[in-house]
């Protein structure tokens, strides 16, 4: 076979114009072939092959039983580049397509047989080609070929090659699918609207999501009326300028569609683009719905979420500036102050104007020297540091004191590895620092305090209590132990002989129960150096609480009362002699008390007997004694001449004893009445008292030349007429008793009792008393005499010498006694002798 | 000496030598008048309740007395419309201040105590005879109530 070499024609008129086709049948060795060279083809072949070749439609002949292969130009490309083309040319179908053999040669087959002619479209059909198997998509027809007696003596095949076709149908349905999956996907509703009809349909989704049955054809107004009440006049608008193609025809709206079913309303986003036929006309608008009622919800809650954030940020904002703390920002490592709150500016004492954007070694210079290094550190370091209890001096009231912080310098922004920004909290400790040093100090005298202390102290921990600390007292006189000996070592542990005595369960019970336990004069028994001691002691547990009232320890303190208990041990004994002695004391001093209230009896006795006796000579004697009396004066009157000298001088004998005893028995009585009357006090005036003695005393005076001197006298409640007897009684003596040779001077006067010597002489001290003096030049009285002269009937002379009934100054004694007042007298002899009455100046 | 009005005075003391003693002194005074005198409170209050007894102007009364004692008289006296206004002056041995105190507030007159001669009983004798007992001027207080001699 000589392919590719094409000839000048030369070859038979029905193969002329037949194309390159044409010239290859024409070159073609027929001559070894079957059929034959051309020009004896028969005539229905030869017009068949013409009309083939001048076709421009890809046509094929199967010519004969034997279904020898022709074919035009037209058909060649889908013979592809290598391949069949030309080496089929005359072929038998089933040489030249073994491939088909059991589809299309069949159908060929069919035809010749039937004579019908068939038709496929789009028909896959593989055939080898571009040297591969190749999917190729054919629209064809077989029909018939007639000869000359109406016999069939071939197929002619007319198809053209719709691969490509096929090929775009499938990726445009592909796309179709991928859009409709991503329709689906994105869960959107689509919606296609007529203007021109008013017809509006939805997918299945939208007409789900407005209640609509699916597939209906609704009108404009039917959709819109899904649409919520206040969306709908500006979901009109919008679609209207769409429609009018303003925005290029797009539409773009945010409304709520309400299922007319179900009543569920949902949020939509919806994009629709207008289409038109002239800018006039618009013919279409379509588009897509997309749920965003979560989207919608999200958001809402995304701004409400957000107010939220701005509010807590406001709030933590208000918490920073007005916390307790100090909090401050810095910028930069020339420390910046960018923010400072409340307490900060008030620990720093500065306005917030003099601190904010200035350098803080610059606002503040003093801190430079104790925070520098700190906030070098942050910088170098990118760490916080912290300080607790830091000494900063900060002019405070005009003078640097010193205050105490904690502080905290913490790096907040850190940019390539460097900070850009420190945030200080400060938090002033000033009182707890103070409060924990005082604590410390009073500690510390406490422990200097306890460890001189003369009672023996020890604090005993835990429950092997051991021996945390004890003091001098205690090691040197109870234990004998040096303290390197003793501390933390279980008492037990050095003191083992413990362990028989009571002590260490009196411990536990403190420990346990928090009650302290005291003892006095205990015995204790301790070793040593390998002697027993033995010692008596008072001693107290104190329960030593911690913070949270759990007991931890106790306080032991202890007295040693060894001798104290020895010498009471042996004081027994004399206490026993002692009670005897005591008991027959008491005895007699029981006995002695019977005497003595047998005394008192007496003397009652006597007393009421003294009593009687000058009752019964106020009436009794007095009687007789005024006859005697009152017939003597008539004797003397009338009878006295007729007496001899010696009976004249007998009888004035008389005369005088009975004035004697009248004198006796008048001072008797007055004693004796000096008792009466005792309550019938009333405010005197002393002077009218002084007055009235003085004028009863006149005719004495007168005789005696007295000089009596009167000072001013107070007024006073008294008795009258007691106190009259009184004064009266103490002139007359100051009288009687004065010097032979000179004139008897008497001197009266009174005056207030200090305070100091009220309580002095022990006297009622809430009263007033008065003292009076009454001294005389006169001869006075021996000393040791000025108790005796109150006695009743007491007498220093004879009677002769001066008279007298020895009662005057007792009754003075009485009176004044009796007026709660003192009597004394003091004298010297030969020189005078001065009286002192002392009573208060109110009784009630 | 004053002018008596029913001129007639009494006297009662259980004493007889009081009584010599007391009719000697008015004698020595010179005073005439009939003086009618009871040894007894009994005899006295007897003649003063008989209507037919001429009433005196002054009663001296002692006070220690048996029966009737010089009180119960003076309670009587002072008691009895008829015989009320009568002077009756207290004549008695007793200082006590008790007995003093007793007889002013049962109504007396006057306190003498018996004195111890005659000259004592002369004055007071003329001062009380001197003295217009129905005056109101004459009308002693608790303090002067007692005569001095």
């Amino acid at each position: 076979m000589n392919k590719g070499e094409i000839n000048i024609p030369k070859g038979p008129k029905f193969l002329q114009n037949g194309g390159e086709m044409g010239r290859i049948i024409e070159v073609y060795d027929w001559s070894k072939h079957p059929l034959g060279v051309p020009e004896d083809w028969p005539l229905s072949l030869k017009m068949a092959v013409s009309n083939m070749l001048k076709t421009a439609f890809p046509k094929f002949i199967l010519w004969g039983k034997e279904f020898f292969c022709f074919y035009n130009d037209a058909y060649r490309p889908s013979l592809g580049n290598q391949g069949k083309h030309p080496a089929i040319l005359g072929e038998k179908f089933e040489d030249a397509f073994p491939e088909l053999v059991h589809t299309l040669k069949k159908e060929a087959e069919n035809v010749w047989k039937t004579g019908e002619a068939t038709w496929h479209e789009n028909q896959l059909v593989s055939i080898f080609r571009n040297g591969r198997m190749e999917e190729v998509y054919w629209t064809f027809s077989y029909s018939v070929l007639i000869g000359e007696e109406d016999e069939t003596v071939g197929i002619s095949i007319t198809c053209i090659e719709t691969t490509e076709a096929v090929r775009n149908l499938q990726l445009l349905q592909e796309s179709e699918n991928q859009l409709a999956f991503a329709i689906d996907a994105a869960e959107l509703g689509t919606w296609d609207y007529n203007p021109l009809t008013n017809s509006f349909t939805g997918n299945d989704r939208l007409m789900d999501w407005m209640g609509i049955a699916k597939g209906m054809n609704i009108s404009m107004e039917q959709a819109m009326d899904t649409i919520v009440p206040e969306d709908v006049y500006r979901v009109t608008s919008s679609i209207n300028k769409s429609l009018a193609g303003r925005l290029e025809g797009r539409f773009i709206e945010r409304f709520g569609i309400r299922n007319t079913r179900t009543n569920e309303v949902r949020i939509v986003q919806a994009q629709g683009k207008v289409r038109f036929r002239n800018p006039k006309s618009p013919y279409r608008i379509t588009g897509t719905l997309q749920d965003v009622s979560e989207q919608v919800n999200y958001e809402k809650r995304l701004i409400f979420a957000n107010e939220k954030i701005k509010k807590e940020e406001q709030n933590f904002r208000n918490i920073v500036y007005e916390a307790p703390v100090g909090i401050a920002i810095f910028e930069g490592s020339e420390l910046v102050a960018k923010m400072a709150n409340n307490s900060l500016l008030s620990f720093l004492k500065r306005e917030s104007e003099e601190f904010i954007g200035k350098k803080l070694f610059e606002s503040i210079p003093e801190l430079k020297e104790t925070l520098e290094n700190f906030y070098k550190q942050v910088f170098l370091k990118r760490e916080s540091v912290r300080g607790t209890e830091y000494q900063i001096s900060l002019p405070r009231k005009g003078k640097l004191k010193s205050a105490y912080f904690n502080f905290i310098i913490h790096p907040i922004q850190i940019l390539e590895g460097e900070v850009k920004e420190v945030m200080m909290v400060v938090n002033e400790v000033t009182d707890i620092v103070e409060s924990k040093n005082e604590l410390a100090e009073n500690e510390r005298q406490f422990r200097n305090h306890m460890q001189h202390s003369p009672v023996a102290m020890a604090i005993l921990r835990g429950k092997d209590f051991k021996i945390e600390l004890a003091n001098n007292r205690m090691l040197n006189h109870l234990w004998g132990r040096t303290r390197e000996e003793v501390i933390g070592k279980p008492l037990l542990a050095v003191f083992p002989e413990l362990k028989n005595q009571k002590y260490p369960s009196e411990l536990l019970q403190v420990l346990n129960t928090g009650v302290a336990i005291r003892d006095k004069s205990s015995k204790v028994e301790i070793v040593n150096d390998g002697i027993s001691k033995e010692f008596y002691l008072d001693y107290h547990y104190i329960p030593l609480s911690d913070l949270d009232a759990t007991i931890s320890g106790v306080i032991v303190t202890a007295t040693d009362v060894t001798d104290q208990v020895l010498y009471s041990k042996r004081l027994e004994g004399f206490a026993k002699e002692l009670e005897n002695q005591v008991t027959l004391r008491t005895n007699l001093l029981l006995d002695a008390n019977e005497k003595l209230k047998d005394s008192v009896v007496k003397l009652k006795q006597a007393n009421e007997e003294l009593q009687s006796f000058a009752y019964v000579s106020s009436h009794d004697l007095q009687e007789p004694l005024r006859k005697i009396q009152m017939y003597s004066s008539l004797i003397l009157e009338k009878e006295y001449s007729k007496f001899s000298t010696k009976g004249k001088g007998y009888f004035d004998k008389i005369t005088y004893a009975a004035g004697r005893m009248r004198t006796l028995i008048d001072d008797l009585l007055s004693f004796s009445r000096s008792n009466d009357d005792i309550t019938k006090y009333e405010l005197i005036d002393f002077n009218e008292v002084i007055d009235q003695v003085l004028e009863d005393m006149a005719p004495t005076i007168e005789e005696s030349e007295a000089i009596i001197t009167v000072k001013d006298l107070p007024m006073a409640e008294a008795i009258f007429f007691q106190m009259r007897q009184v004064f009266s009684n103490l002139i007359s003596n100051a009288i009687k008793f004065s010097k032979k040779d000179s004139r008897p001077e008497i001197l009266i006067s009174a005056t207030e009792v200090e305070e100091s010597q009220v309580q002095l002489m022990n006297l009622n001290h809430n009263k007033k008393y008065f003292e009076f003096l009454i001294s005389d030049n006169g001869i006075g009285f021996p000393q040791g005499m000025e108790n005796k002269i109150f006695e009743v009937f007491q007498r220093l002379h004879a009677k002769h010498e001066y008279e007298g009934t020895g009662i005057g100054l007792a009754i003075v004694k009485k009176v004044i006694n009796n007026h709660c007042g003192l009597v004394n007298a003091e004298s010297i002899e030969g020189e005078g002798a001065t009286f002192k009455i002392i009573f208060p100046s109110k009784h009630s | 000496m004053r002018h008596l009005k029913n001129n007639l005075l009494v006297l009662t003391d259980d004493d007889p030598d009081d009584c010599e003693f007391f009719l000697d002194t008015i004698e020595t005074i010179n005073v005439e008048i009939p003086i009618r005198v009871f040894n007894g409170g009994d005899q006295l209050m007897e003649y003063l309740k008989n209507i037919n007894s001429k009433l005196p102007d002054i009663i001296f009364l002692d006070l220690n007395m048996p029966v009737k004692n010089g009180f119960e008289c003076l309670r009587e006296i002072r008691s009895i419309n008829r015989l009320k206004d009568i002077c009756t002056i207290i004549f008695s041995t007793s200082y006590n201040s008790s007995d003093i105190e007793l007889s002013y507030k049962l109504g007396a007159n006057a306190y003498i105590q018996k004195p111890f001669n005659q000259e004592e009983m002369q004055n007071i004798l003329k001062n009380t005879l001197d003295t217009d007992w129905n005056d109101p001027c004459s009308a002693l207080e608790k303090h002067n109530f007692v005569l001095q001699a």
